[in-house]
């Protein structure tokens, strides 16, 4: 393929082609060929710039985001994150610093969140609070909830790791749509796993819908034209 | 679109294709074509076979291209120069002219096993992303022939290309794959696969039907679907007896014509396998092809007769009297256009023929 032309290369010489054409078309008065080839430019602009998003590094990263609490969730988290770096993802947190944070832990949480492509809520007992029926139930840290809220708005695809014990309000309620994964501490080896597999899936349909769906491409169905 | 046939007794194994659906998937005298059952365990029944001309080899990163261009001389030599550049092998190729030929109308079959590119997948990631794309190649199709192609009315250029998912999906979950060859316009099915069709029924319908099925000596048949885009023809085979029935029925052609009829069907139980409706006598009435399934946990009679009936007293009912309908139940045929015996012509209210 070295010795081949690169498509956006292949894409400008066939917009110099048709402008040419449609510059023509527009000298000898012939209107409809104007708007003719000035769709074909319109398209060639749509086709460049999704090449040229592509290759401006928006490819989906194989990074993951954790959020979870330094207090009650440490020692659960490292073992998480062993399981996904040793499955290849990155593995990035709110605490590590950021370039342009000038100091701010939100803009710091939200430039790595961004960055990552998906996200893990490792939600650990913090606080103990009431639950249904008076009974003793617990909350997650405020800083998890928060990157929560976050990754929600940013979209990112989210899966949540919660243990048993945290008040269903804290993660069903908000999120019901997303995949949730209950653990006990002696369980939690095996739960784990199964969130790294399930991390592998999401990450999948990220590379998916990035190589397989180009929003504009994909809709030129044949079917409206056949 | 799809080519349906008349139910076709299957004897000794053997199945003719129609001539109309042999000419459309290109089934010549003596071509090999590849026969496939795949596995579903969450269907009640496996019972359809998928059958294709192209090799089971290369069906896993196959495309097809679809492209409609200003007629001129050259385009396909073009075209066929183009994609060969990049290793694309065409496995089949039709093309026409229309609109007092203008446009000329490309639907090809390409091979992407061996097409490289610097930024679509490779053909094993496509293989493991049955979603991905060739974006890298789909642009530079319409690149090189910019200036040919039509448009469609929304300005942009008629061109298509997709993946032939039917085709792909035949060599995964593979419960058998042989390979038969196309002998005065039929196919030998694999005994394997007959085997495990009716062992499917079996499993669905108990040793008793099965014992009663093997006294009465009724033997199976087969409906035929062919795919020409995807380049597929779907045997379903279907035994006596099991709550499948094929009806005919003749009526009013007016707005919620066959809605109207799959409801009362829908109320009764059925599930509809298969639809094929068309107009007839200048729009007022339209015939409708149906092939229904009564599941057998609604099913109780277990009896072609006693089903026909029921199917009877539906259309009997108030809600279709409107529609005038004529009912009738084409008999599977032996395979050459004509029904097994000429009892089999008779029919309600007096529709009768076959397609």
């Amino acid at each position: 393929m070295s010795e081949k032309k690169s498509i956006e290369s292949v894409i400008n010489q066939a917009k110099s082609h048709v402008i040419q054409q449609a510059t023509a078309a527009e000298t000898f008065g012939d209107l409809r060929s104007k708007i003719d080839y000035q769709n074909r430019r319109a398209f060639l602009d749509n086709l460049l710039r999704e090449f040229r998003e592509q290759k401006s590094g928006n490819a989906p990263s194989k990074s993951v985001f954790i959020s979870y609490s330094v207090n009650s969730g440490s020692v659960f988290f490292e073992k998480l994150r062993s399981r996904l770096e040793g499955a290849g993802f990155e593995v990035v947190t709110g605490f590590q610093k950021a370039a342009g944070d000038r100091g701010s832990v939100l803009a710091r949480i939200l430039r790595q969140l961004r960055r990552s492509t998906l996200y893990l809520g490792l939600l650990t007992k913090e606080m103990r609070v009431k639950g249904p029926g008076g009974r003793d139930q617990w909350s997650p840290s405020v800083w998890t909830m928060e990157e929560k809220g976050m990754a929600l708005a940013l979209r990112k695809p989210f899966v949540l790791l919660v243990q048993e014990g945290i008040h269903k309000d804290y993660w069903l309620k908000t999120a019901p749509d997303k995949v949730h994964i209950t653990f006990a501490e002696n369980d939690f080896e095996d739960k784990a796993n199964e969130i790294v597999e399930t991390i592998h899936d999401r990450y999948d349909e990220v590379i998916m819908e990035f190589y397989g769906q180009g929003d504009l491409l994909v809709s030129y169905d044949y079917r409206q034209e056949f | 679109m799809y080519l349906f046939s008349n139910a076709q007794i299957i004897s000794r194994g053997r199945i003719i294709i129609p001539y109309e659906m042999r000419a459309a998937l290109g089934y010549h005298e003596g071509c090999l074509v590849g026969i496939s059952q795949s596995v579903n365990e969450s269907a009640l029944l496996q019972n359809q076979i998928l059958v294709s001309s192209i090799p089971h080899a290369k069906r896993q990163d196959l495309w097809n291209l679809r492209a409609c261009v200003r007629d001129r001389p050259g385009i396909l030599t073009e075209l066929t120069d183009f994609l060969t550049k990049f290793n694309l092998d065409i496995w089949d190729c039709y093309v026409a002219t229309r609109e007092q030929n203008s446009e000329f109308v490309v639907d090809l079959s390409l091979d992407a096993q061996f097409y490289e590119s610097n930024l679509d997948l490779d053909s094993a990631g496509r293989k493991q992303l049955p979603r991905a794309w060739l974006r890298e190649m789909y642009a530079r199709i319409a690149c090189n022939f910019i200036e040919d192609l039509a448009l469609r009315p929304d300005g942009k250029p008629n061109l298509y290309l997709k993946r032939n998912h039917p085709l792909s999906r035949s060599v995964e979950k593979i419960n058998s794959r042989e390979t038969s060859e196309i002998t005065s316009g039929s196919i030998l099915l694999p005994t394997n696969i007959v085997a495990s069709i009716f062992h499917s029924f079996e499993i669905a319908y108990g040793i008793e039907w099965s014992e009663s099925l093997a006294k009465k000596r009724k033997p199976p048949y087969g409906m035929l679907v062919a795919d020409p885009e995807f380049r597929s023809l779907t045997i379903t085979v279907l035994y006596p007896d099991t709550g499948h029935v094929h009806i005919r029925v003749e009526a009013n052609n007016r707005v919620g014509t066959i809605a109207a009829l799959t409801k009362d069907l829908f109320d009764c139980g059925f599930n509809i396998l298969q639809a094929y409706t068309r107009n007839l006598h200048a729009s007022e009435r339209s015939l409708t092809d149906l092939l229904l399934h009564l599941p057998p946990s609604r099913d109780k009679l277990r009896d072609d007769g006693k089903l026909k009936n029921f199917v009877r007293a539906i259309f009997r009912g108030s809600s279709l009297r409107s529609l005038d309908c004529q009912l009738s139940f084409p008999s599977p045929t032996k395979g050459d256009g004509k029904p097994a015996s000429p009892t089999h012509l008779r029919s309600d209210n007096g529709v009768r023929g076959n397609l």
